[in-house]
């Protein structure tokens, strides 16, 4: 019987969030496929995060120098060789971004079905079948993959982590490294920080975050301006103003950027793109304006608005001189 | 030093994106195709490598509406060559596997040290491109790359990824190396009208037939739809006066602003 895996995510030596999700999405899908849930794990030395994986029913792992970082190139070949000896019925890769590409080579190098960008995956009876979300959110898919084994990306946030942080013993299978690692033409060099010489927005209790409705680099004075009306605020984005060198990559706010948790975050012409969701969904109360009322933002904002940000931002900005800061 | 860079018609996703009821497919007709933003990247992280060390930066696309525009602005930038691959089809929000099979085809008559493309596109449900490019050709794979520093003397590149978080990682590859490109060191840069017209004019961009490549999709995608409204978010209605004073009202109710 093809068990269902999820493909441990590390940072750093640690199983990251999106880990903890996908087994709590793996869960769902083994006990309706009546098979057991199994994580698998690529690290240096797999025996000291095993336990951490404990939601399993159990651990595939191989350890590889190789594998401690994400090499994509190294994980692919330390992937195929785990589903050419034990193949699943599915294996559930999270789209982060030191994993992304990775679930197109294992599939692709072996013809493997691929469902990506997915919200949910279920079992409809023997078939598995995936909702992807396309083009910034606006469109939702169904998609149906048959035979196997099946391979499903899916986005971060989609399941909840919390049930999945399980500590434990669990039965480890241990696979032996394929010789292909040592042939390997990708090698990990170094971690960089990003230099935090600017504010940091992870700290900050209230964001001023502008998108595309901003429309030129001029207009984000009007933003400063806002933000100067609050205490501990700063000018935050999404990614295509700091990609035109408007903002500096430290404003960045989304599965590239920042993850950010502000009292209060308001979604200035906005989108809002699942990529960018990521990164702001857990703030304490969000606030959306944009022109778009199907805008995917509104879904996750608690209060919208429809409105030009540039028409409406001046107004905020003049109801807000009225009263007194008071977030310290 | 070649560098290809492959770029993908995509529907813009700032405009309305329609479904057919009827269908469950997208409505051609409504489709304004845009060149994928991060190819846009690959093409300036493409040129910044021309201008450091010379190298031949040869771009492709399918001839969808628009691919012949773009290729004219990538010359324009300063690309070397432009290759239109004539397929003949309508824009598919699922092509992105076929499309690695055609472009590995048409990599065999190609130099290539460099490969770039854009990391990920908002319609890649079957993966992404760059990455089963490089399973097809058995080339290794670097993804979300923010620089990429190829050194012509020991035939590598060194490559910088970005994680999110403010978090990096670099890593060195021997070429020839498929890379997806997140972001440019630099903005893309300004091609002026007239420069793509003379481009334009100037001929200088190729079409190529492939022939169709045997295709077995795995996968089915069974409908499109709209995203299904949940709860959302309690809208504000009003003159911008009324919704600016009502909302400062609320965030004065939640102690973000002083009374």
């Amino acid at each position: 019987m093809a068990d269902v895996y999820v493909l441990a995510d590390l940072e750093r030596g640690r199983p990251t969030d999106l880990t903890f999700e996908l087994l709590t999405a793996g869960r769902a899908l083994a006990s309706d496929l009546h098979v057991p849930l199994k994580a698998v794990l690529l690290t240096n030395e797999a025996g000291l995060i095993a336990p951490s994986l404990g939601f399993a029913d159990g651990v595939v792992a191989m350890s590889h120098s190789s594998l401690e970082h994400r090499n994509l190139e190294a994980w692919s070949r330390a992937l195929l060789k785990i589903l050419d000896e034990k193949p699943p019925k599915v294996l559930l890769i999270g789209i982060s971004n030191g994993l992304l590409g990775l679930p197109s080579l294992v599939a692709g190098a072996r013809g493997l079905p691929l469902i990506s960008l997915c919200r949910s995956v279920t079992a409809h009876g023997e078939e598995i079948v995936g909702d992807p979300v396309l083009f910034g959110g606006k469109i939702e898919a169904e998609v149906h993959a048959k035979g196997g084994p099946v391979v499903v990306a899916v986005r971060p946030g989609s399941y909840s982590a919390e049930p999945a942080r399980v500590q434990r013993t669990v039965p480890v299978e241990n696979v032996e490294p394929p010789e292909a690692l040592e042939t390997r033409r990708v090698h990990f060099k170094r971690y960089a920080d990003l230099e935090q010489t600017d504010v940091d927005i992870t700290h900050c209790d209230v964001l001023i975050s502008i998108g595309r409705g901003i429309q030129s680099q001029e207009n984000i004075r009007i933003a400063e301006e806002l933000s100067g009306l609050f205490r501990n605020a700063a000018v935050s984005s999404s990614r295509p103003l700091v990609d035109q060198g408007w903002l500096p990559r430290t404003r960045q706010v989304g599965r590239s950027g920042m993850t950010v948790k502000p009292r209060l975050y308001l979604a200035l012409g906005i989108s809002g793109a699942p990529e960018h969701i990521e990164g702001m969904k857990s703030s304490e109360t969000i606030v959306a304006v944009n022109t778009d009322p199907k805008a995917p933002v509104f879904e996750y904002a608690h209060y919208g608005v429809v409105a030009d940000i540039l028409t409406f931002m001046p107004r905020l900005a003049e109801q807000l001189r009225k009263r007194k800061p008071v977030v310290a | 030093m070649d560098v290809v860079v492959l770029m993908k018609m995509v529907p813009d996703a700032a405009q309305k994106i329609e479904v057919d009821a009827a269908s469950g497919q997208l409505k051609a007709s409504t489709l304004n195709l845009i060149p994928f933003e991060s190819d846009e990247h690959a093409l300036e992280e493409a040129l910044l490598i021309k201008e450091r060390t010379g190298a031949t930066v040869t771009v492709v696309t399918t001839d969808l509406p628009g691919g012949d525009v773009a290729l004219w602005t990538a010359l324009a930038k300063g690309a070397t060559h432009a290759l239109l691959v004539t397929r003949g089809r309508p824009y598919e929000p699922r092509s992105t596997g076929e499309l690695a099979r055609i472009y590995a085809k048409l990599l065999e008559t190609i130099p290539h040290d460099l490969v770039l493309t854009g990391a990920q596109a908002p319609d890649d449900v079957e993966g992404e491109l760059g990455a089963l490019l490089a399973a097809q050709l058995g080339l290794p794979y670097i993804s979300v790359a923010v620089a990429v520093r190829p050194d012509e003397g020991t035939h590598s590149a060194e490559v910088t990824t970005e994680l999110g978080g403010g978090l990096r990682s670099v890593y060195e590859s021997a070429l020839p190396l498929v890379v997806g490109i997140q972001t440019s060191e630099t903005p893309p840069r300004y091609a002026p009208f007239l420069q793509i017209r003379a481009a334009q004019r100037s001929k200088r961009t190729r079409s190529v037939a492939v022939e169709p490549v045997p295709f077995d999709p795995k996968v089915e995608v069974v409908a499109l739809h709209k995203p299904v409204a949940g709860k959302g978010a309690t809208m504000l209605e009003g003159s911008p006066e009324e919704v600016a004073g009502r909302l400062v009202e609320i965030l004065a109710e939640k102690e973000l602003v002083g009374g």
